[in-house]
C-alpha cells in the first residue's frame, strides 16, 4: 500500500513539475532519498539528493547576455603555438558574441595589461585588433591577472548578466599570491559576488589544484587542454555553457528533521550547521542537472512508520523571468518488514548519481595516495573502485554507468606506467567535472 | 734631463686632463646625484599616490560595511549577509557593556566549519578582547585620546598572512568586527591599482611593487623591467592596516641620461687630449732640438777649451820659467811677462770653468779630496791675484785661521777662490779691500771673502748663482765674464760637501765658503 503510495506520488510530482516547467520556465526541482522505503528495526544510512535541471532555453535570441573577462596568460610559456591558438580560440570567441554581450580582454605575464576594457561587443574588430596584438614574454603573475579580469566584469557587474572570469593558463602563478588554498580563496570571494571562474588549464605545466580550486569555490568550469590546437573547441564549449545558463544565485537549504543526522555531502562544498545544510550554485545551465548529495543517518523505524527526513528549501533568480524564485519540497520515507520492497522502492537514478559520486571519493583518494608516493595502494584503490562501479551497475541494471568503470579502470592501468603529471591533470579534470556536474 | 722634460711633458697633458676628467666627474656626479634626488622625490610622491589611492579604497570599505551589515547579532541573518559579501570572510560580534560585556554574540555557540577555523585564528582575540580596540588608529585618531576609539583595524599574523579585522561599535555599544578576506584584499588592491601597458600607461619607463611582510611581491605594474638585484628609487612603507607592507619604485630613466652625459663628457675630454698630446709632442721635439743644438754647442766649447788648455799651459809655464830666467834688472820686460802670467792664469781660469761646465752638464763633475792644507791654498791664489788686485788698489786683508792638514780637493778649492777673487777684481774693486777669512772646526773649513764694493742687491743673491746670469749684462760696464763662475763654484763647493753663499752684510759682497775637510789622522 505504501508503496503504491508513494510510486503514485511520486510520479504524479514529477509529471507536474515537468509540465510546469515546460510552460512556466521554472528550474525543475527533485528531492528523493535513494531508498525512500527502509527496512525497520535499525539506524541506517542513505543518500539524499536534491536535483535541479535547468529548464530549456526558448531560443538563443532570448538568452542572458554575457559579462565574460577573458584573462589569457601571456608569460614566456606560451610562446609559439600556445599563444597563437589562445589568440585564434578568444578570436572566435568574441566572433560569437552579440552585441548586448560584455566583454574584456585581459593579458598578463610580469604585469598585467588591460587588453580590451569592459565594453558591449559592438565593435568587435577593435577588441580582435587587440587580442592579435598579445605576445608572450615574461613570468605568471596570475593572482594579479585574475584579479584585474574580475574588476573588468566587476565594471558591469549585474545579476541579470552571466558575470564570469576565463581563464587560460600555462604555468605555475609565479608572481604574487600563488598557492592553491590562495586563489580558492579568491574564487570563493568572487563566487560571493556572483562571478565565476572557469579555469582552462594548458599543456602540463599548470598547477591542476590551484586551478580546480580557483573554478571550484567560484562554481566555474575546469578544463584541461593537453593540446594547444584544442583550444578553441573548449573555448566554444565554455562560451556556449555561459550563453546556457537559466539560472543564478542559486541557494540549497536543507533543513533535516530531528534525529535524521548529516553524515556527509558528496561532491559540492556546502556549510553543515547542526540540521541545516547550505549549498550555493552560481549558476545552471538550460537542461543542466546540478544536485547536492548528502549522506544520512536515519534513525530506526517500527514497519509502515513514517517519517518525515528533510525539508528542502530552492531559490534561485530566474534568467528567463530576472525574478527570483523558489521552490520547496519535503522528502519523507517509510519503514518496511519486507527487504522486496526495499529493493523496488530504491530510486535508481539518485543510486545512479551516488555511485558516481562514492566513486569520484575513492578515485580522489587513489589521487592522494599517488601523491603520497604510494602508488601500489593508489592502483589498488582504483582497481576496487572500478569493482564497485561494477556491481552497482549490475544491481541498479544501469549500462551507462560501464563507462565510469573503465575510466577507473585505465587509471589505473596507466598509475606507475605513465607520465603522472598528464595523468593527475586528466584525473582532477574526471573529478572536477562529476563534483559539479559540469556540462562539458 | 731628457727624462725630466718627458716627465714635465706628460704632467702637462696628464694633469689638466686628469683634473678635467675628475671635475667632469664631479660635475656628472653632483648632476646624477641632483637627479636622483629629484626622481627620488618625484617617485616617492607617485608612490604616496598610490599609498591614499589605497587608503581610500580602506575608507570606501568601511563605509560599505558600516552601511551593508544587518542591525541584529542574529546567527542567521548574519550567516546569509556573510554568503553574499564578498569582501568579508568572517564577522564577530562582542557584546559591549552591562554584566555581559565581553560575551560573543556572533559567531554563536554552535559554528559551521568556517566559523571554527574562525575562532581559532582569533583566539588571542577571545582571550583578551580588548587587544580590538588598542589597534584603533586611523579615524579613530581624529576623536582624540579622551574618548574611546568608535572604529579601527586590528592586524595579525596567522600561517605567516596578514588578517585584518574592522572593528566598530554599534548604538548599543556592542563591537562588530569584520574579517577581511586576504586574497580578495589583495585581489581589490590589485583592482585598484593601475594596470600596465597600453598606450596611455603613466609609467611605462617606470615599474611600482607592492611588496608584503614576508617580502613577496603582491602586485606590481609599470613598463619598466627592473634588472635582478636592482635598488628602488624610492621605497614607502605603506600606511595602516597593511603597516607591514611597503611600494617600491624602480625607474630607468637615469641610467639613460647619465650614459648620454658620460659620453659627451668622455668626447671632450678625447678632444682635449689629442689637442695636448699634440702640443706636448711639438713642445718636446722642439726641446729635443734645442737640447741636441744646445749640447752640440757645448760639445764644441769644450773641444776648443780642450784645445786652448794646452797651449796655454805651455805658454804659462815657459812665460813663468822665463821670468825666473829674467835678471832683476830687466824691468820692462819683467813687467810685460807678468801681464803674459796675469792674463794665461785669467784665460787658465776661464777654461777650467767651460770644463768644469762641461762636466757638469755630462753630469761628470768630481772632486777629489788628499790631504793638504786650506790656508796654504788661499795663500796661494792670494798670491796669483796679488798683482792684478794691487794694480787696481785693492788692498788684501788675510785673516788665515786653518792651517790644520786636512782632506781636500785643492784644485777645486783654488778654483772657487779664483772665481771668488776674480769677480771682487771685476766687480768689487771700487771698495779698496779684500778681506779674506778662514776658520776651521769640526771637520770643516770656512772661508769668507769680501769685498766693499757696490755689492749685489737684495732681489739679486740667489739669482748669481744660476748660470749665465749676471747682474749687469752691459758690455758698457767694461766688465768681462761668462756667468758661470759663482755657478761652478756653488757646485764644487757643494761637491765637496759644503756650500757657497751670499751673505749679508754691511757694505759690499761677502760670500762665504765651506767645506767638508775631515782632519788627517796623525798629523
Amino acid at each position: 500500500m505504501n508503496k503504491f503510495f508513494s510510486i503514485v506520488l511520486g510520479v504524479a510530482m514529477s509529471l507536474a513539475t515537468s509540465f510546469s516547467s515546460a510552460q512556466a520556465r521554472e528550474v525543475n526541482v527533485v528531492a528523493a532519498l535513494a531508498a525512500p522505503v527502509l527496512q525497520a528495526g535499525a539506524t541506517q544510512k542513505t543518500f539524499l539528493k536534491v536535483s535541479l535541471t535547468g529548464f530549456s532555453m526558448p531560443s538563443t535570441t532570448a538568452r542572458s547576455p554575457l559579462n565574460v573577462a577573458i584573462v589569457i596568460d601571456r608569460s614566456g610559456s606560451m610562446m609559439g603555438q600556445r599563444i597563437e591558438q589562445a589568440r585564434h580560440a578568444a578570436v572566435l570567441a568574441v566572433e560569437s558574441l552579440s552585441k548586448d554581450d560584455v566583454v574584456s580582454v585581459v593579458a598578463y605575464d610580469t604585469t598585467v595589461e588591460v587588453i580590451s576594457p569592459a565594453a558591449k561587443a559592438s565593435n568587435k574588430d577593435a577588441i580582435i585588433e587587440a587580442i592579435r596584438s598579445i605576445q608572450a614574454t615574461g613570468t605568471t603573475a596570475l593572482f594579479a591577472g585574475v584579479s584585474k579580469g574580475a574588476q573588468e566584469v566587476r565594471k558591469h557587474l549585474d545579476r541579470n548578466l552571466v558575470n564570469r572570469v576565463i581563464l587560460l593558463s600555462d604555468g605555475k602563478a609565479n608572481v604574487g599570491p600563488s598557492s592553491p588554498a590562495e586563489l580558492g580563496e579568491l574564487g570563493a570571494s568572487l563566487g560571493r559576488e556572483g562571478i565565476s571562474v572557469t579555469t582552462i588549464g594548458l599543456g602540463l605545466g599548470y598547477n591542476e589544484d590551484l586551478m580546480t580550486q580557483l573554478a571550484g569555490y567560484s562554481d566555474g568550469n575546469h578544463a584541461f587542454v593537453a593540446n594547444a590546437q584544442d583550444l578553441a573547441r573548449i573555448f566554444k564549449l565554455e562560451f556556449g555553457d555561459a550563453s546556457a545558463v537559466v539560472a543564478q544565485e542559486v541557494e540549497v537549504g536543507i533543513r533535516l528533521a530531528d534525529g535524521v543526522k548529516p553524515i556527509r555531502m558528496l561532491g559540492r562544498e556546502g556549510e553543515i550547521v547542526g540540521q541545516n545544510v547550505r549549498v550555493r550554485m552560481n549558476q545552471l545551465g538550460s537542461e543542466q542537472e546540478k544536485f547536492v548529495l548528502l549522506e544520512v543517518e536515519v534513525p530506526a523505524g517500527k514497519s509502515g512508520d513514517k517519517r518525515a527526513v528533510a525539508e528542502v528549501d530552492v531559490s534561485y533568480l530566474n534568467m528567463a523571468s530576472r525574478n527570483k524564485e523558489a521552490a520547496q519540497r519535503k522528502v519523507e520515507l517509510s519503514y518496511t518488514d519486507s527487504a522486496e520492497k526495499v529493493v523496488s522502492a530504491m530510486d535508481k537514478k539518485v543510486m545512479k548519481s551516488a555511485v558516481e559520486q562514492v566513486s569520484n571519493v575513492m578515485s580522489k583518494q587513489a589521487l592522494k595516495l599517488r601523491d603520497e608516493g604510494k602508488t601500489e595502494e593508489a592502483k589498488k584503490v582504483l582497481n576496487e573502485n572500478a569493482a564497485y562501479v561494477q556491481d552497482q551497475a549490475v544491481k541498479l541494471d544501469a549500462p551507462e554507468l560501464k563507462k565510469l568503470e573503465e575510466e577507473a579502470r585505465q587509471n589505473a592501468a596507466t598509475m606507475g606506467s605513465g607520465d603522472w603529471n598528464v595523468q593527475r591533470k586528466g584525473m582532477k579534470e574526471q573529478q572536477y567535472r562529476k563534483d559539479k556536474q559540469q556540462k562539458y | 734631463m731628457q727624462k725630466k722634460v718627458v716627465v714635465a711633458l706628460l704632467v702637462l697633458v696628464l694633469l689638466p686632463l686628469g683634473l678635467l676628467g675628475w671635475i667632469g666627474a664631479r660635475m656628472a656626479e653632483n648632476e646624477r646625484q641632483l637627479l636622483k634626488h629629484q626622481m627620488g622625490l618625484l617617485a616617492q610622491g607617485q608612490l604616496q599616490q598610490v599609498d591614499e589611492r589605497i587608503q581610500a579604497h580602506f575608507a570606501g570599505l568601511q563605509t560599505r560595511l558600516s552601511a551593508s551589515t544587518p542591525k541584529e547579532a542574529n546567527a542567521n541573518a548574519l550567516r546569509d549577509w556573510l554568503r553574499t559579501a564578498p569582501q568579508v570572510r568572517q564577522v564577530l560580534v562582542i557584546e559591549g557593556e552591562g554584566a555581559d560585556a565581553g560575551k560573543r554574540l556572533f559567531p554563536p555557540a554552535e559554528v559551521t566549519g568556517g566559523e571554527r577555523l574562525f575562532l581559532q585564528r582569533t583566539a588571542a582575540l577571545w582571550e583578551n578582547p580588548s587587544l580590538l580596540m588598542q589597534s584603533a588608529h586611523g579615524a579613530a585618531a581624529a576623536n582624540g585620546d579622551a574618548e574611546p576609539a568608535t572604529q579601527g583595524w586590528y592586524s595579525w599574523y596567522w600561517n605567516a598572512e596578514l588578517h585584518h579585522i574592522y572593528w566598530q561599535r554599534d548604538a548599543k555599544n556592542r563591537i562588530w568586527g569584520f574579517e577581511l578576506d586576504p586574497a580578495r584584499l589583495k585581489a581589490d588592491l590589485i583592482g585598484v591599482l593601475p594596470a600596465s601597458g597600453g598606450k596611455g600607461d603613466a609609467l611605462a619607463r617606470a615599474r611600482i611593487r607592492m611588496i608584503d611582510g614576508n617580502g613577496a611581491t603582491v602586485y606590481q605594474w609599470g613598463g619598466f623591467e627592473p634588472p635582478e638585484k636592482a635598488k628602488s628609487l624610492a621605497m614607502l612603507p605603506m600606511s595602516p592596516p597593511l603597516a607591514s607592507w611597503k611600494l617600491e619604485y624602480y625607474g630607468a630613466g637615469l641610467t639613460g641620461a647619465s650614459a648620454a652625459g658620460r659620453f659627451q663628457m668622455l668626447a671632450g675630454i678625447l678632444v682635449l687630449a689629442i689637442a695636448l698630446a699634440g702640443l706636448a709632442f711639438y713642445l718636446y721635439r722642439e726641446q729635443t732640438r734645442q737640447m741636441r743644438e744646445a749640447a752640440e754647442r757645448v760639445n764644441f766649447v769644450n773641444q776648443v777649451s780642450h784645445e786652448l788648455k794646452t797651449p796655454l799651459t805651455n805658454i804659462r809655464m815657459y812665460a813663468e820659467l822665463l821670468e825666473d830666467q829674467l835678471a832683476e834688472a830687466e824691468e820692462k820686460p819683467r813687467r810685460y811677462l807678468g801681464v803674459i802670467i796675469a792674463e794665461s792664469q785669467r784665460l787658465s781660469r776661464l777654461i777650467a770653468n767651460v770644463l768644469n761646465f762641461a762636466r757638469d752638464q755630462k753630469e761628470k763633475l768630481k772632486v777629489q779630496p788628499a790631504p793638504g792644507c786650506c790656508d796654504a791654498v788661499v795663500a796661494r791664489c792670494i798670491e796669483a791675484f796679488a798683482p792684478a788686485l794691487s794694480a787696481k788698489g785693492v788692498d788684501i786683508r788675510l785673516d788665515a785661521q786653518a792651517p790644520e792638514m786636512v782632506q781636500v780637493d785643492a784644485e777645486t778649492l783654488e778654483q772657487i777662490l779664483n772665481n771668488l777673487f776674480s769677480n771682487v777684481e771685476k766687480y768689487g774693486a771700487a771698495g779698496g779691500a779684500l778681506q779674506v777669512t778662514t776658520h776651521f772646526s769640526a771637520n770643516s773649513t770656512v772661508i769668507t771673502v769680501r769685498d766693499f764694493g757696490p755689492g749685489i742687491p737684495e732681489r739679486e743673491r740667489e739669482r748669481i748663482f744660476q748660470p749665465f746670469y749676471r747682474v749687469s749684462s752691459k758690455l758698457s760696464d767694461g766688465v768681462a765674464g761668462t756667468g758661470i763662475g759663482l755657478d761652478i763654484a756653488r757646485k764644487l763647493a757643494r761637491l765637496h760637501g759644503g756650500d757657497l753663499n751670499l751673505v749679508p752684510c754691511d757694505s759690499g759682497a761677502c760670500f762665504e765658503l765651506s767645506l767638508a775637510t775631515p782632519l788627517v789622522e796623525g798629523k
